[in-house]
């Protein structure tokens, strides 16, 4: 028998920006065993949530740093179905703006991020430039970069007038061509394409015994995505989700290339839509009722279930973040790799854990 | 941190929102509950999460599924924290993770989980979601009870210690500072004063 060596690979490790802890088993080059501990973000959020919603709603936006206008925007969604609460259409297509502008800034970064793991730096130079463009488009539409505040119960708190739109449609289309040449010359480097072809394959069977949600999904050729569902603006612009097939970290890598794209031209379909209107329904009193709202994060799939008693103060809120459903599959996908494609495979998925964590 | 809601007089009966096509099934019985979950793997329905509701002496265990035709699926049920429930891994391995997480933070036993995913090892047979978690006693098992405030007064030695100085320094300090006589005479010119103002002050009136 062959001997084994046991490496532990972080909490603190080059590549993750957020700690977790791998136990990965070498018999010489090649993986044979994989275990994974949490626990070093946990910070209590669901517990900290159960109070006054209107507060609850900026305490759910510090779940996540980087998607954190889609995790306030599906705690409304709940509030707003628990509560029968309207909301004006003018505000679901400023909400749809925000989530999708959230999804190309977050994409952004996850490819600078792998590039950079990958150790093609200039990848990463390239597109975090880009990404600041986006970052600063959000921080002139709701004032914030990151914890945006921009999304309550009943609408929106900020509307964009033409000039706003023009400059935004002005900077789309600069990010989009600059976006375009970097994917060009990227999907033409035959040394990254020899990193992540072939490597970390997830076949369909597996991704759906493991529950495994978003763009990690729809890399292995199935169709779905919770936009589909058609909740604000997504009803009105034709939405499709993006697939490739493979399962591999090539594909996860081009689904997530292809959707900024198919998220610019959202954007711009959303402000081209837009009418205008009230963005804001007066809302106040408590939530009497429970309800489950799910919405497409950047990673994948999340999930909100709330309960409220006829007061201001919630029952109970419960997060599902992407990573935590992700995270199980990675047990059995990192069996049989090389040593030196575990960085590469664990990053293809987009790990949060200060979303799993909460 | 939750405020309690302050003498509710009776729990409102609190509606369930669905969606078109949203189902909540609530199985009487545990038969019934691995018939409905056999039901969704043969379905091939994804498996979402748990959600745990604390119900007082029970506790309300609501099971998410995906039925991938933009259709959420839950089922309900109701479970003794002292009775262990059953595990769905062997259908689902994603359930792994949600069901130690259910034991972890709401304390429900379920077989084969240890329920340890987020909290530390001091942390055991504290469950903080729980309604009855008080965040004082967690910190007096972690601590230890807190020492009580008591307000001492200072001796001469604490101020010698806190100004660096020792004994010897502090003869010294007395030693070479002033001439007595001097003091006493200016004290006796100081004195008339304030005769002086009381003498005016009665003349102006």
């Amino acid at each position: 028998m062959m001997a084994r060596t046991i490496v532990p690979f972080g909490p603190q490790h080059p590549i993750l920006a957020e700690p977790v802890r791998y136990t990965l088993e070498l018999e010489e080059e090649t993986v044979v065993g994989v275990d994974f501990e949490l626990g070093w973000m946990h910070r209590g959020i669901e517990k900290g949530a159960e109070q006054d919603y209107n507060k609850a709603i900026f305490m759910c936006e510090r779940v996540c740093g980087i998607c954190s206008g889609v995790h306030s925007m599906t705690f409304v969604g709940c509030l707003e179905k628990a509560g029968d609460i309207p909301v004006p259409d003018r505000a679901k297509y400023l909400r749809t703006i925000l989530l999708e502008l959230e999804r190309i800034h977050s994409h952004l970064l996850w490819i600078g991020v792998a590039a950079d793991a990958v150790g093609f730096q200039n990848l990463f130079m390239l597109t975090w430039r880009e990404r600041e463009h986006v970052v600063d488009l959000m921080e002139a539409i709701t004032g914030n970069r990151v914890n945006h505040s921009y999304v309550m119960p009943g609408g929106v708190r900020g509307d964009v007038d033409e000039k706003m739109a023009k400059h935004a449609l002005e900077v789309l289309g600069a990010v989009e061509a600059s976006a375009k040449f970097v994917a060009d010359q990227a999907s033409h480097d035959r040394t990254l394409i020899s990193r992540v072809k072939g490597v970390g394959i997830m076949d369909k069977a597996m991704c759906l015994r493991y529950g495994v949600v978003g763009p990690n999904m729809r890399g292995c050729g199935i169709k779905q995505d919770c936009r589909s569902d058609g909740y604000e603006a997504y009803k009105w612009l034709d939405f499709e989700p993006v697939t490739f097939e493979g399962g591999d970290n090539l594909s996860r890598v081009m689904v997530r290339v292809l959707e900024t794209f198919q998220s610019i031209e959202l954007v711009k379909k959303c402000f081209k839509q837009i009418e205008p209107g009230p963005i804001m329904e007066e809302f106040k009193g408590g939530i009497n009722g429970e309800a489950a709202y799910r919405c497409e994060a950047p990673r994948g799939e999340l999930f909100y279930f709330i309960r409220g008693n006829g007061t201001k103060v919630l029952e109970r809120v419960k997060i599902r973040a992407p990573t935590l459903a992700n995270l199980m599959v990675t047990r059995e996908l990192l069996l049989g790799e090389e040593f030196a494609n575990i960085p590469v495979t664990i990053l293809s998925f987009d790990p949060c854990f200060s979303c799993t964590e909460r | 941190m939750a405020a309690e809601p302050s003498a509710a007089p009776k729990p409102k009966e609190i509606a369930t929102k669905t969606a078109p096509g949203e189902v909540y099934d609530a199985p009487k019985d545990l038969e019934e509950f691995n018939a409905m979950a056999k039901k969704a793997y043969k379905n091939g329905w994804r498996f979402m999460c748990i959600t745990a509701l604390d119900k007082g002496e029970n506790i309300e265990l609501i099971y998410h599924f995906d039925t991938q035709k933009f259709v959420l699926y839950h089922i309900r049920y109701t479970v003794d924290p002292d009775v262990e429930h059953v595990s769905l891994v062997d259908m689902f391995p994603s359930a792994f993770l949600f069901e130690n997480e259910v034991c972890e933070l709401m304390g429900v036993k379920i077989k084969g989980i240890q329920g340890k995913l987020f909290l530390s090892k001091d942390m055991d047979g504290m469950h903080p979601l729980r309604k009855s978690f008080k965040i004082e006693e967690m910190l007096v098992k972690l601590q230890g009870p807190p020492e009580p405030h008591t307000i001492k007064q200072a001796t001469k030695e604490d101020l010698m210690g806190m100004a660096g100085k020792t004994e010897a320094d502090l003869k010294e300090d007395d030693a070479c500072d002033f001439d007595e006589e001097e003091v006493a005479a200016k004290g006796k010119k100081d004195k008339p004063k304030p005769q002086k103002k009381a003498e005016e002050k009665e003349g102006d009136a």
